[in-house]
């Protein structure tokens, strides 16, 4: 695996502003890690700077509101 | 609607920051509560849990199957729940609670999901058994349904290549027919 460095920001927005600090070079987000570590391990994904978002309880949620037609049409 | 996925974390803001960006090739200093005890580890960020416990720590009850998240023979708990620990960056452990296989009973004594594990015939090689004992555990604490078929569902990630999957369902079974 190739170096990287890690972050792990205490909230959304100081997690933006880390993603736009490394652009230009290959920032990632760090979620369950299923897909991204196994990559990684590959080689596929190379990435410079690793954002930890796994910690914040500002996306702890799900939010299943909003407009329903697609299910509705889904359901016929 | 919101639903909270995970309530626990909020208790999580870690006390050290690693909030900014060190120099690639750094080690970061990280505090790991691991079966009660606590460790303190320079890691380097790419090492993952699974080889930090195996070759840094030296507990080798997780076992390395796959490394890539497909056999669950990795399976411990952070903050009580199943993580595969091949899939996990070490440094994301900072300040949690970490439950492998050797932490689950004390000393010379059988959990009862290992006892069941014996009387039940639940494995042949045994490979794969910390990692199915570690998620049978969660799986009852979890409270999902007790029958077979549900044990089937929530074990599913755990793959067994010897095929002792009937005398797993039947351990599992009988420890959660037994709780509290």
């Amino acid at each position: 695996m190739h170096p990287f460095t890690y972050a792990a920001p205490h909230s959304v927005a100081e997690a933006v502003q880390l993603f736009a600090h490394a652009s230009g070079r290959n920032p990632r987000f760090l979620a369950g890690g299923t897909t991204l570590v196994d990559l990684m391990k590959l080689n596929v994904e190379v990435p410079s700077h690793i954002i930890d978002i796994t910690g914040l309880a500002e996306l702890a949620f799900h939010d299943v509101s909003g407009p329903r037609d697609l299910l509705d049409r889904w359901r016929g | 609607m919101l639903m909270n996925v995970f309530p626990e974390q909020s208790a999580h803001v870690a006390a050290d920051s690693t909030s900014s960006f060190g120099e690639a090739g750094d080690t970061i200093a990280v505090e790991i509560e691991l079966n009660g005890s606590i460790h303190r580890l320079d890691l380097d960020p790419r090492a993952t849990l699974l080889d930090t416990l195996r070759e840094r720590i030296g507990l080798n009850g997780a076992k390395k199957g796959c490394d890539h998240g497909q056999c669950a023979a990795c399976t411990v708990h952070v903050d009580g729940r199943r993580v595969l620990f091949c899939l996990s960056l070490a440094v994301q452990a900072r300040n949690k609670k970490i439950t492998t296989i050797e932490g689950i009973a004390p000393d010379g004594d059988l959990h009862p999901m290992q006892q069941a594990f014996l009387d039940h015939d639940g494995f042949q090689c045994g490979y794969c058994t910390p990692g199915q004992i570690m998620s049978a555990i969660a799986r009852v604490r979890e409270g999902h349904a007790d029958s077979a078929d549900d044990i089937r569902e929530y074990m599913s990630g755990n793959l067994c290549r010897c095929g002792a999957y009937v005398g797993i369902v039947a351990a599992v079974q009988s420890v959660a027919g037994n709780r509290d």
